[in-house]
């Protein structure tokens, strides 16, 4: 694939997507050089303060720098979808796997499972499990991913049924490969197009449930902070601190629709039909 | 010195009401050195075969009967069940197969060198770099000139005859003993036909393998093997050796056969077969080929001929068998 120059670009969403989420990772990644202040120090005399020189984005009502909150928290945000979506794609896909593979009576429990799991909406299941356990990052990680797992071994499952049967993998076992080999490195490889585009979705999916949960209080915990809990900050009076609201709001926008174009256009370029 | 011996091989569905048999009691030897044809109408069970005895039929397809797998020295590997460990094994070292969709056979992913070397690693214990020089040599030896560059290749830039040659060398990476070739030559015009025939026939003498290659085409069999299993509707009707067959079939259904092959062959017009090939799920009492049979009679229309010797190595199904002196 080449790198497009600008006035080529053939897959717009693709390249959009790719901008929109390198200036969101440039900003989390250069971030703390820019920032002079400390995400949790308080300081209650600079309480809510409009953007100025020496806080580029204001302050919150405990006194704390914004912009550095946006940049810590963004970091925590990023850090907590991209590893949930790890985990669910890697569960998904063993799954979806094995469950196309061997099919009968262990395809049936499997396939029964996602039914029920995908039954539970995942925002509401999530909340409870976070209400009632210890409130911590990695269990946010995990209920995330144990409730985001069931559509990648769909997918995966549909994929592996219908490649298992070519005559590429028979003529692989005729061979003499054994079975994990055959899964792995027979059929995997050419059905990742489709998880690898669902697993970015998945990415701003989770962001979405993540912010959702730091927003009612149950996500990230003070004194670190979540764009999530950024815009709850932000929410009694959201238009006389628009510099707690918007920032936050305007990141997560950016970052959830950036990961979706990416997605769109990863798509587009995985489709052997594509007209681009 | 035999190979491998098939003995009463059979394959069904089972059916709530009834039991849909593909291939019913199919035996024959296959010896060292040697060729053997299998040969048969389209549906009459000649890929269910191949695939019963490498193993890679679906669950639901009830199998049967015997395979005797013999070793260098002799001893024999019996299976029974196709669950049997041993059974593993014995694919791609022991026997391996050449599919009728040779470009589909092939993992459209990885470049062709890659695969022929990961079959190479998975039977051998030699260096990587060894690998690559063995694989290059199977290119050549398979008859692709620049095998440096076919190695570099996708499987969707090779020609149809080439993928089929690509194929061909996977299936000998694994330095088989036997080598099963499943109508390989069904999608090749006749010239491309004719050089893989011979460049089988080459590999078989260099490479010490004993072939099994399906067909439908009767003049392929009769001009290509050592002897030849004729099947119909499911059932291993003759078995001899191919000079024996091609002077006396026994079997009126191989006579039929021989005779429009040689009809056709001197120019004239085929006298067909009258009636038409049944379907698998069609259960006719007595012998399958009864309907067509002119020498049929009420025994035929009643008992199904059990597989008879007329003669060592020669099995035939049928109650009323033409004169083979």
């Amino acid at each position: 694939m080449k790198i497009f120059p600008f006035k080529t670009v053939k897959n717009r969403s693709l390249f959009s997507g790719h901008v929109a989420i390198g200036l969101v990772f440039l900003f989390l990644l250069l971030g703390p050089i820019l920032t002079l202040h400390d995400h949790t120090s308080q300081d209650l005399s600079d309480s809510l303060q409009a953007p100025s020189s020496s806080h580029w984005m204001g302050t919150d009502y405990y006194g704390r720098d914004v912009f550095s909150r946006l940049v810590y928290g963004g970091r925590i945000t990023w850090t907590v979808a991209i590893l949930s979506t790890f985990i669910a794609v890697l569960i998904g896909t063993v799954t979806g796997l094995f469950s196309a593979y061997w099919g009968g009576w262990f395809d049936l429990v499997v396939m029964r499972l996602v039914d029920v799991m995908l039954a539970f909406p995942r925002l509401f299941v999530v909340l409870l499990i976070i209400g009632l356990g210890a409130s911590s990052i990695n269990l946010l990680i995990w209920a995330l991913a144990l409730f985001s797992w069931m559509e990648i071994a769909r997918i995966v499952r549909s994929e592996v049924m219908s490649k298992k049967n070519l005559a590429y993998v028979k003529s692989a076992r005729a061979l003499g490969f054994g079975t994990p080999r055959i899964l792995f490195k027979h059929i995997l490889p050419n059905i990742l197009s489709p998880v690898i585009v669902s697993s970015v979705l998945l990415i701003s999916t989770i962001i979405l449930v993540e912010s959702g949960l730091s927003f009612l209080g149950l996500g990230i915990q003070a004194p670190n902070a979540s764009w999530g809990s950024i815009l709850n900050d932000g929410k009694i009076d959201p238009l006389g601190t628009w510099w707690l609201s918007v920032p936050a709001g305007f990141l997560i926008l950016t970052t959830v629709v950036g990961f979706n174009l990416i997605g769109d256009g990863l798509q587009k370029q995985f489709d052997p039909k594509k007209s681009l | 010195m035999n190979i491998l011996s098939v003995e009463y091989l059979s394959v069904h569905i089972h059916y709530p009401d009834k039991n849909i048999y593909l291939l019913r009691d199919i035996s024959f030897t296959l010896k060292r050195g040697e060729t053997l044809a299998i040969i048969g109408e389209s549906g009459c069970g000649k890929s269910t075969l191949c695939k019963m005895i490498v193993g890679l039929l679906p669950p639901h397809f009830q199998t049967g009967g015997t395979l005797n797998f013999f070793k260098n020295d002799n001893t024999v590997i019996k299976i029974t069940n196709r669950e049997d460990p041993r059974f593993k094994n014995l694919r791609g070292s022991n026997i391996s197969m050449v599919f009728q969709d040779a470009p589909g056979s092939i993992n459209p992913l990885f470049k062709c060198g890659k695969q022929i070397v990961d079959v190479l690693k998975e039977h051998a214990s030699d260096s990587s770099s060894q690998n690559k020089q063995q694989a290059i040599q199977l290119i050549e030896q398979v008859g692709l000139s620049d095998a440096e560059a076919v190695f570099n290749k996708y499987p969707h830039q090779l020609s149809g005859g080439m993928s089929q040659r690509i194929a061909l060398a996977l299936a000998l990476a694994s330095h088989p003993r036997i080598l099963m070739a499943d109508e390989p030559t069904s999608s090749l015009d006749s010239i491309a036909k004719k050089q893989y025939l011979d460049l089988l026939q080459e590999l078989k003498k260099k490479n010490n393998l004993s072939l099994i290659l399906v067909t439908h085409d009767l003049n392929e069999a009769l001009g290509f093997s050592d002897s030849m299993l004729v099947i119909y509707n499911g059932h291993g009707i003759e078995y001899r050796n191919t000079t024996d067959i091609q002077r006396a079939p026994a079997h009126p259904y191989t006579n039929a056969l021989l005779d429009i092959q040689t009809a056709l062959n001197q120019n004239r017009l085929p006298r067909p077969i009258p009636g038409a090939t049944p379907s698998i799920t069609q259960s006719i009492p007595g012998c399958p080929y009864h309907p067509r049979c002119q020498r049929a009679s009420d025994l035929c229309r009643n008992t199904f001929p059990l597989p008879t010797a007329l003669s060592e190595s020669h099995f035939v199904c049928c109650h009323r068998p033409l004169e083979t002196n």
